[in-house]
């Protein structure tokens, strides 16, 4: 049974299976195997002992009533040979008396008759005494084994039931009687055929019956007996029941043969001391006497009880063997059931690798491909859906991790508004005191001359007048210098103020060349006040015939800003990289003429851009610089300028390690194009 | 009957500044300068300027209180043959769109460029002689 069921233990789940579970599980299996268990076992048990005991008990039953039909039937059979050998020697005897009374007493001798009794007494044992009555009643003879002969003794038997019942009825039985307290005798007598013949008188010894009732042998302790008419015992094995004048007739059995009622044959009874007997009987006829054949019960039933003692063992050994069988069966059913459990258990717990393998060819293992085949979908649906769940929560980490760094961005770029504005404020804040320095030492110059003016018309020594003009000469250098230096904020300012948001203009047409140019300065300028030491080789191969283009100049300027940055950034990381083994950072600018559009080339020998940094540049918010030295606008806001704004194309060439090159194609009327409908 | 020129700035060094910029047309008595340091004052001069034929007004935009942009419609109410010129640090578009749309004749953006200012001066001038 083991070898059918075995569970293949899956891999990869097995270890999410708590202990406890399995615990459980197993216990509770426990409590239903000994159910289903028992239940099988008690119920193929009981199959087995019903029809055990319903056949034993029939095979008893009948075999009850054959062993006791025919003991009753063979006693039955003794019964009446018993009764025939009496009959038989009761005839023989009448018979023989018979002769006796064929002669008249008128025709014979009395002498005759004495020596015919004599032959009969020689011829017939059983016969003791024979008497001769006449016709009238009267003894005329008397013949004895024991006594002497009387001859005419004339005793009067004419009112005697032996000589009245002979005549009237031809012969007559009378009672058995002892002689010397052991020997059973009885009077027959017998009428002749005619009138005068008289009457013969027997007295018959019955040792014959005794003989026959005694040798009359059923089993051990069986007996026959012989009793009179009126029930009254006249033979028995034990002869002292007989001489004490038994009467038998208040036993069932004599009284039921008395009534004659052959079809009510009692066979089953108590004998005179108070046994149950098994008894047949069978009548003497002329006599009416009867024999009875007994046997004790225990005795005739003794076979029957071996029988039912055999019977009983059978079962024992049927039981025993139902028991076993019922527990094999009960377990070959409850097994793989119990396996099926078991599975279905681990399967109920998560563990979906899990299979149940039962063998037994029949519905528990249809039953366990159905879970198997089960197991396997939800397995899969299962599996689906945590890889599902995982893509979700990547996608979502990602784009958690996106919204964070946006977020980041955002704050920055918003720090990077505000200060814009704060700037252009401060800007326009100096505009007003540069105004003044400005203006008022353009207003000192000319008072300065015209302080010369005057003096020239004052009279003075030349000393003196050489000094006025040589502190006046001063004053103008001083106020020169100064409204020169006041111009230099002022392009600072302007410059600023380019640089913030503030004011994107209006587009018109410009010198490309010129706007390149001033974007080389501006980011040069930019740069080097933010580094110090800063330093760039500058290359710059102009067409001269770029001409004008109309655009927002502005926002080019912007754009032109941001990649010259760029540029600037990227090959000083390379030399910073390379240390001083003679690298010279250097970015070229140039435009070139195509007809109806512009191109810009911006190109610096810096670190190039990995391919997979070249696929996302153009982002929103996607930045190689460190937190803070880049917003990661930059190039996606001039993506946009360039496309959107100008409907113009940008484009980068670059190989990491060597350089990287922006092209930008500009229509002539780009501006106007993005105006009217070019602003995809 | 003399010109009068009208430059509203908060700034009090303008007066100073103007002065001495014009001070050969002042000092031949061309035209003449009155300075009002906010747009309230400004109106309290126009309506105030007397017999004298007020022929241009210099504004600032940024004063505290009210801004040159709001006084230039008052201003256009009260005088509307007087020409307004705008003058301010913010000389961006749209600061030069509403200015023109609240009537102003020109936006010269700081630091004045005297030379462009004097020119424009000179025509009114030669046009109210």
């Amino acid at each position: 049974m083991k070898a059918d069921v075995d569970h293949i233990s899956g891999g990869a789940l097995s270890g999410k299976t708590g202990i406890p579970g399995r615990a459980a599980s197993a216990s509770g299996t426990s409590i239903v195997r000994s159910r289903l268990f028992i239940k099988y076992v008690a119920l193929f048990v009981t199959v087995v002992v019903v029809a055990l005991l319903a056949n034993g008990a029939f095979e008893i039953w009948f075999s009850y009533q054959e062993h006791k039909s025919s003991l009753i039937k063979i006693q039955h059979e003794q019964a009446q040979a018993a009764a025939d050998k009496i009959e038989e020697f009761i005839t023989q005897i009448e018979s023989q008396v018979g002769w006796t009374t064929q002669l008249p007493w008128t025709d014979g001798t009395l002498d005759q008759r004495r020596f015919d009794a004599l032959r009969l007494l020689r011829q017939v044992p059983a016969i003791t005494e024979l008497a001769q009555i006449d016709a009238t009643g009267h003894e005329q003879l008397k013949v004895s084994r024991l006594t002497m002969d009387v001859v005419g003794s004339g005793v009067d038997y004419s009112s005697k039931p032996e000589f009245t019942q002979a005549v009237a009825h031809k012969v007559y039985f009378g009672p058995v009687y002892f002689r010397r307290e052991s020997e059973p005798y009885m009077t027959l007598s017998l009428a002749g055929t005619r009138r005068d013949t008289g009457v013969s008188i027997a007295q018959v010894n019955l040792k014959l019956i005794w003989d026959v009732v005694s040798g009359i042998k059923v089993g051990e302790h069986g007996r026959a007996y012989v009793v009179d008419s009126d029930g009254r015992l006249i033979a028995h094995p034990d002869i002292s029941l007989v001489l004490r004048n038994t009467d038998m007739s208040r036993l069932a059995q004599v009284t039921s043969a008395r009534a004659a009622s052959a079809t009510e044959q009692v066979q089953e009874s108590d004998d005179i001391g108070g046994h149950r007997v098994l008894t047949a009987y069978a009548p003497v006829n002329p006599l009416g006497w009867f024999v009875f054949v007994e046997t004790p019960i225990e005795e005739a039933y003794a076979p029957l009880y071996t029988s039912i003692q055999r019977t009983g063992f059978v079962l024992l050994g049927a039981l025993a063997l139902a028991f076993i069988a019922g527990m094999f069966l009960a377990g070959r059913m409850v097994v793989p059931i119990q396996a099926l459990r078991a599975g279905a258990a681990r399967l109920g717990s998560g563990d979906l690798s899990q299979r149940i393998s039962i063998k037994t060819g029949d519905e528990v293992e249809a039953l366990a491909n159905q879970f198997n085949d089960m197991a396997g979908r939800l397995e899969e649906s299962y599996a689906d859906l945590e890889k599902k769940v995982d893509d979700r929560t990547r996608e979502l980490t990602q784009s958690l991790e996106d919204l964070r760094t946006a977020q980041d961005r955002l704050v920055q770029t918003e720090k990077l508004a505000s200060l814009g504005q704060l700037t252009a404020g401060i800007a326009h804040e100096i505009k007003n005191p540069l105004n003044f320095v400005n203006n008022f030492s353009g207003v000192s110059i000319e008072l300065i001359d015209e302080l010369s003016d005057v003096l020239g018309t004052v009279t003075a020594d030349d000393k003196t007048r050489a000094d006025i003009t040589e502190i006046a000469d001063t004053l103008r250098g001083n106020l020169d210098k100064i409204v020169q230096h006041g111009k230099r904020a002022d392009s600072i300012v302007k410059n600023m103020l380019l640089h913030s948001r503030e004011g994107s203009g209006e587009h018109r047409s410009v010198d490309i060349n010129a706007v390149v140019e001033e974007s080389l300065n501006l980011a040069y300028h930019g740069a080097r006040a933010e580094r110090q030491g800063f330093n760039i080789t500058l290359e710059r191969s102009f067409d001269p015939a770029a001409g004008e283009v109309d655009l927002f100049p502005q926002e080019i300027t912007r754009v032109l800003l941001n990649l010259i940055s760029n540029g600037f950034y990227a090959a000083t990381k390379r030399k910073a990289q390379a240390g001083n083994d003679g690298f010279e950072p250097t970015l070229a600018a140039a435009t070139k003429n195509l007809g109806d559009r512009v191109e810009i080339r911006i190109r610096d020998n810096g670190t190039g851009i990995p391919p997979e940094v070249k696929a996302k540049m153009f982002n929103p918010f996607f930045t190689t610089k460190p937190a803070g030295e880049g917003t990661g606008l930059g190039l996606s806001i001039s993506h946009d300028i360039i496309v959107k704004q100008h409907a113009g194309s940008i484009a980068v060439d670059t190989e990491p390690g060597s350089f990287t090159e922006f092209k930008i194609v500009l229509p002539r009327t780009a501006a106007s194009i993005a105006k009217s409908g070019g602003q995809a | 009957m003399s010109l009068l020129i009208l430059v509203v700035d908060d700034e009090p060094d303008v007066e100073l500044l103007f002065r001495q910029q014009f001070r050969r047309d002042l000092r031949a008595g061309r035209f003449a300068m009155e300075f009002a340091q906010s747009a309230p004052a400004a109106l309290q001069s126009m309506s105030a300027a007397g017999d004298a034929s007020l022929i241009l007004i210099l504004s600032d935009i940024n004063m505290p209180g009210m801004s040159g942009l709001e006084l230039l419609p008052k201003a256009k109410a009260a005088r509307p043959d007087v020409p307004i010129i705008m003058i301010t640090a913010y000389g961006d578009a749209e600061t030069k769109r509403r200015a023109l749309e609240g009537g102003a004749e020109a936006l010269l953006t700081k630091p004045i460029d005297f030379g462009l200012l004097r020119t424009e001066i000179e025509t009114r001038v030669v046009k109210a002689a």
